[in-house]
């Protein structure tokens, strides 16, 4: 196979971006009222998750409980036919809980746990589709399912990846770019320039690294918009029904 | 608790050490791929054994390395993997005797004997040194079956080790509020290095950069835990990188040593080989 030219001379990335723009970004709020508290749909690109929130609730057992602060509950299961090749995962898998510890850490960080002691939240993610950026798609979900829920908040937890292509940095890979290029995963807390959760398995050099999380950053800043647009849309949707 | 917590807020350590200070490990090599490595009171034993296999089906031009530890830690394994095994610090294609037949699988197995804080670091640390100091016995393809030769019957082969990755984690304390960390553009939370036991307990949030000293970053991971800011992530990874260099030295000297007082032997060994 010849390989795939993912950054052309005229600045033209694989699926005709550019190299700092997103994919389409669509999400949506309360899709699930009936089964949970909160629930969010979030589509990056070709990437789909379905995120639920229940809580803050009575754990079901006493080991769950903490007498300060909420303790939170994160569980991932990505369906077999979320990538191109259908492939059964199992829940125990390295990388998944990885994944899941990651995102239990990072959340605790802009929920206001305090408020909310002797509960359980629990967060449920379901990847229906991956095509690149699984770690974001799922951090930008989950945040939407919370604000659904009505849990207090100090700010929305953005996150988008960023990769390197030969000396040019590129915004929000699709799964074609992830396997050939370097990329890391950055995560910010509202509009500051302070990381919670940064991922990066490749090599990337370190002077590039700079480059590289400053675009990251402003990527997740606009996300940050994006969802909080979403969020005013059917804050004022439920307004109108209620009058 | 409080009263060490309050010490760090300060900027001190209760161990003495600079809040940039590394300890000094010290490495006690035994037999042919045994390894300890002490820093403090961490204490790893590190042991590195090759056997003949078939290569995996769908890679016939590569080996197998095995990493196993004895504490079942999943960001332990995890880190580690992503160092040693996704960077190809071992050339893995070296390891191959015949494509798709017959492979070298280099298990590595990691005993934690004392834990006083900082296992990732040492744990490469004391991988690398090993890997390098390693040899495989020699062979000889007969008819199809192979021929193994002690060590001292005919030169060993040594690994063919790409580039050396070093770790670093490092601790973050939060000396104020929440609220104070989330909103102010100050940068007032502490980081130190090589963090012991009682440290890490105490820490708010921690971040684990492996490099090699061609400015290279290997594997960064910072999994949640208190924001910190983006400019002050990457001041931290120069001064890592500028840790790594000497590092990356003081592991070529140990090797060096370690190799002078071989060498007599493996000469003799050379000589009987061209006899």
């Amino acid at each position: 196979m010849p390989r795939l030219e993912l950054y052309s001379p005229e600045g033209l990335r694989i699926d005709g971006r550019r190299w700092n723009e997103l994919r389409r970004f669509e999400c949506k709020i309360n899709t699930h009222p009936n089964s949970s508290d909160g629930s969010s749909y979030v589509e990056q690109g070709n990437s789909k998750v379905i995120c639920t929130v229940q809580g803050p609730m009575e754990p079901k057992l006493r080991s769950q409980m903490n007498h300060d602060e909420a303790n939170i509950e994160v569980n991932i299961s990505i369906a077999n036919f979320a990538t191109f090749q259908r492939k059964k995962r199992s829940k125990n898998e390295r990388r998944i809980v990885e994944l899941k510890n990651t995102l239990e850490n990072t959340v605790k960080q802009c929920i206001i746990t305090t408020l909310y002691p002797r509960t359980l939240i629990s967060i449920n993610i379901q990847v229906l589709s991956q095509d690149g950026g699984l770690l974001s798609s799922m951090t930008n979900a989950m945040t939407l399912s919370l604000i659904d829920a009505g849990i207090s908040m100090y700010d929305y937890v953005s996150s988008i990846s960023v990769g390197l292509f030969d000396q040019f940095p590129l915004l929000d890979l699709n799964t074609l770019e992830e396997n050939e290029l370097s990329y890391l995963t950055v995560g910010v807390i509202g509009k500051s320039d302070k990381l919670v959760m940064l991922m990066l398995e490749n090599k990337v050099p370190l002077d590039k690294l700079e480059e590289l999380i400053s675009l990251a950053i402003a990527g997740s800043h606009r996300l940050r918009d994006l969802m909080d647009n979403e969020v005013k849309r059917h804050g004022k949707l439920r307004l109108k029904n209620l009058n | 608790m409080s009263y060490h917590k309050e010490f760090i807020k300060n900027g001190e350590r209760l161990n003495g050490r600079k809040l940039s200070e590394l300890r000094v490990p010290e490495v006690d090599i035994g037999q042919n791929g045994e390894l300890t490595i002490s820093a403090g009171d961490t204490k790893i034993f590190i042991k590195i054994s090759s056997e003949i296999s078939k290569p995996y089906d769908d890679k016939p031009n590569e080996g197998i390395l095995i990493i196993n530890n004895d504490i079942d830690n999943d960001i332990l394994s995890r880190i580690v993997e992503k160092s040693i095994r996704k960077s190809n610090a071992l050339d893995l294609e070296s390891l191959v005797i015949s494509t798709g037949k017959i492979c070298w699988i280099i298990k590595i197995d990691l005993n934690i004997l004392n834990f006083d804080g900082n296992l990732i670091d040492y744990c490469i640390l004391g991988i690398m040194i090993n890997l390098l100091l390693y040899k495989l016995p020699n062979y000889d393809i007969v008819d199809n079956s192979i021929k193994l030769y002690n060590l001292d019957e005919k030169a060993p082969i040594s690994l063919s080790i790409l580039h050396i990755p070093i770790c670093f984690t490092i601790s973050f304390y939060n000396p104020s509020t929440i609220e104070m960390n989330l909103k102010s553009d100050e940068v007032f939370e502490i980081s130190l290095f090589d963090a012991d036991k009682q440290e890490e307990d105490l820490r708010d949030s921690y971040m684990v950069i492996t490099l090699n000293s061609n400015k290279e970053i290997i594997q960064l991971s910072k999994l949640g835990g208190i924001p910190i800011n983006s400019v002050e992530v990457l001041k931290l990874c120069e001064i890592c990188y500028d840790k790594a260099k000497e590092m990356t030295q003081w592991i070529k000297d140990v090797v060096k040593k370690e190799e002078e007082k071989t060498s007599d032997r493996v000469k003799m060994l050379a000589a009987v080989d061209q006899r």
